[in-house]
């Protein structure tokens, strides 16, 4: 059984007067303890309402929720609040996009650490305050003692996202998600935070998510990839696998738009044509469609089948008629190779 | 902190020096002046030049300038053509009155309207939103002597549960140490008639408080309903932590900021503005003694009434930038 189990996730936003958008669609995928899996998609693609449903932090009203998400054994879809705010922080904590907005500007940097060992861990003021300053150093910022008493204002971008961090695994969480961890910063302090996210799960051994658009971020850390187009993993592999042998069309065109440094200055850059808007309902055809290159009649003729790609013990999955590379038409049951 | 205090004092010199200027201008602008309201229309050019001498009119402005200015530093304002008295005298035993009445009000506007607001952005859209956003609407439309006189009529004339009009019961017998007769009656041992102010203090308060209540729902609904959705808050349910701590430390210490300017600002309206609500109450404050200065063209008192409530206006805003360093650390280190 591994840490986390999705299985079968699906949130349905409603809005009275309005048409719901389902903005994540029957997402599965597992997370053991000591594995970092990347979830990617450009925005809008539900890779950051997944991790919400995964913390239970969904707007109680106006967000439906389908599917199981099992921590340790524990259903959490099915909890109540008083429950889920003793698993939220303590098993499993969350990393977000912008350190500046989501410290609070008029709290101290040591009551924001503190006040999350004092709710979980059941440790009095004067031991958190020791416990914080640790915490502080663990995640490399120097002179703890003084930060503890500053306000998040006083801090530079990066050091705030080590704040952030240091909140995120004061108790020890089995599970971390982090959603844009390094989007708000400077490209050398995203290596470092990166540098430091590494570590923290290899110390630990806890299991990690990384929500992010961006692939590099993923090579460099995660082991498992599910890339994300409109709600829905459209293809699942091992980090190495996934950028040697991209088998979805979307994958493909995310990796070719990467700037290589040997192309030829001369070449434009490779982009996907459209936008994330044009799209169909996957339950009429695959949602990339109207931006394939390599769409044909097959693609509008019901939900794309799963095609698997890999073997039962390195599995390979794509949610695509013609997977890049292959020649055949994948129907359902008919799995190509 | 000493240094902030320090600096915004000093602003004070500028703001009241600008502050005198404006005000001797107006009042030199003013048609007819002092000698014709002191002698009435059909004065002769005679009469009017010797008083305008006496009264040194004759002299030049910058003179006139400097002399009301070498008077007003020494907060003599001169004598009120109502009384007779030094104006600064009469507003000195009229202010506690003003000021017991302000304080009361606001105490009923913040009570009632920080936890109103508050609730209303919570319940944001229910029937319980609805009914404060009309409410605090009502409370800015309706007229204060309107509200005055419905209250008035209703709690003292129909039910006759508290008193119409006056500070306390004419009746009674109470030393006024301090001219804060709540205040008096517990410095001075007299609980009854610290109960007897509070009393007649009920009404006014409540008519005065209508404005400032609905001010105070209004910011402190749009405020929270701001800061509910701030990344931060989401971060404090993230950690898992209790509902109180999220709302105390994470949404209240936030949302709090505008409201404390509004709340200062809204005392300085209260002390400046109780003059409607001290008419019909006939509540012996300075609202009411201005009000019949206009009507009977004091201007001693005018000059010194909006001099004097200037300054109080200028150091309410101050103690309000002082509260808000002490809530947002953001401000107390630029």
């Amino acid at each position: 059984m591994s840490l986390l189990e999705v299985r079968d996730l699906s949130v349905t936003f409603t809005r009275s007067g309005q048409q719901p958008v389902r903005a994540v669609d029957g997402v599965t995928f597992d997370v053991a303890a000591g594995q970092s899996v990347g979830i990617v998609g450009e925005s809008g693609s539900g890779k950051s309402v997944t991790s919400l449903a995964v913390m239970g932090l969904l707007p109680a009203r106006g967000a439906h929720l389908g599917g199981t998400v099992t921590l340790d054994g524990n259903e959490l879809t099915s909890m109540d609040q008083r429950a889920l705010r003793d698993v939220r922080g303590r098993d499993v904590a969350m990393i977000f996009q912008d350190p500046m907005t989501s410290l609070n500007p008029v709290v101290t940097v040591g009551r924001q650490l503190t006040e999350v060992l004092t709710r979980h861990a059941g440790l009095r003021r004067g031991e958190a305050k020791a416990e914080a300053e640790q915490l502080l150093r663990r995640v490399g910022i120097p002179d703890p003692v003084r930060r503890l008493g500053e306000y998040p204002h006083q801090l530079s971008g990066g050091m705030r996202q080590r704040v952030m961090i240091a909140i995120a695994i004061a108790c020890r969480p089995k599970l971390l998600i982090a959603d844009e961890p390094t989007t708000a910063l400077d490209v050398t302090i995203q290596a470092q935070i990166l540098d430091l996210l590494r570590n923290l799960v290899a110390e630990s051994g806890c299991g990690m998510i990384m929500i992010t658009h961006d692939l590099g971020v993923v090579a460099g850390l995660c082991d498992t990839v599910h890339v994300m187009y409109s709600g829905r993993i459209v293809e699942s592999a091992g980090t190495k696998e996934l950028f040697g042998r991209p088998s979805h069309p979307y994958t493909d065109g995310l990796l070719q738009s990467i700037p290589r440094i040997d192309a030829d200055p001369a070449d434009l850059l490779h982009t996907i044509p459209g936008s994330a808007r044009d799209t169909v309902p996957w339950d009429r055809g695959c949602a990339f469609q109207p931006r394939c290159e390599r769409a044909v009649d097959e693609c509008l003729a019901g939900p794309p089948p799963v095609a698997e790609l890999g073997t039962p013990i390195v599995p390979h999955p794509v949610r695509c008629v013609r997977p890049v590379g292959e020649d055949v038409i994948v129907h359902e049951g008919n799995v190509a190779r | 902190m000493l240094r902030f205090i320090v600096r915004r004092l000093a602003l004070l010199v500028p703001i009241l020096l600008g502050l005198s200027v404006l005000l001797f201008a107006w009042v030199r602008a003013l048609p007819g002046g002092p000698a014709y309201a002191l002698l009435g229309e059909r004065a002769t050019p005679e009469a009017v030049a010797a008083i305008e001498s006496q009264l040194g009119l004759d002299r030049p402005l910058w003179e006139q300038y400097l002399q009301f200015l070498g008077r007003a530093v020494r907060l003599d304002f001169g004598a009120s053509l109502q009384t007779g008295q030094p104006v600064i005298e009469e507003m000195l035993r009229r202010f506690p009155a003003t000021i017991e009445l302000a304080l009361a009000a606001l105490l009923i506007a913040v009570c009632v309207g920080i936890p109103l607001g508050y609730l209303a952005a919570r319940r944001y859209g229910t029937w319980i939103d609805s009914l404060a956003v009309t409410g605090s609407l009502l409370g800015v439309t309706i007229p204060i002597f309107f509200l005055a006189y419905i209250l008035k009529y209703v709690f003292a004339v129909e039910l006759g549960w508290l008193p119409t009009a006056g500070r306390s019961d004419p009746r009674a017998r109470a030393d006024h140490p301090t001219g804060f007769y709540v205040l008096d009656g517990i410095i001075t041992g007299n609980l009854d008639a610290s109960w007897d102010a509070i009393q007649h203090l009920i009404l006014p308060a409540l008519a005065l408080s209508s404005i400032p209540l609905a001010v105070i729902v209004r910011i402190t609904r749009a405020s929270v309903l701001n800061v509910v959705n701030e990344d931060y808050v989401r971060t404090a349910e993230a950690k898992g932590l209790l509902p109180g701590t999220i709302t105390w430390r994470h949404v209240l210490k936030n949302a709090m900021l505008p409201v404390t300017t509004v709340i200062g600002l809204q005392l300085g309206v209260l002390l400046a503005g109780a003059v409607l609500t001290e008419t019909v109450f006939a509540f012996a404050g300075v609202g009411k003694f201005m009000a019949d200065g206009i009507v009977q063209r004091d201007f001693p008192t005018i000059q010194g009434f909006i001099l004097v409530i200037a300054v109080v206006y200028v150091v309410i805003n101050m103690i309000v930038d002082l509260v808000y360093g002490l809530l947002d650390p953001r401000v107390r280190v630029s």
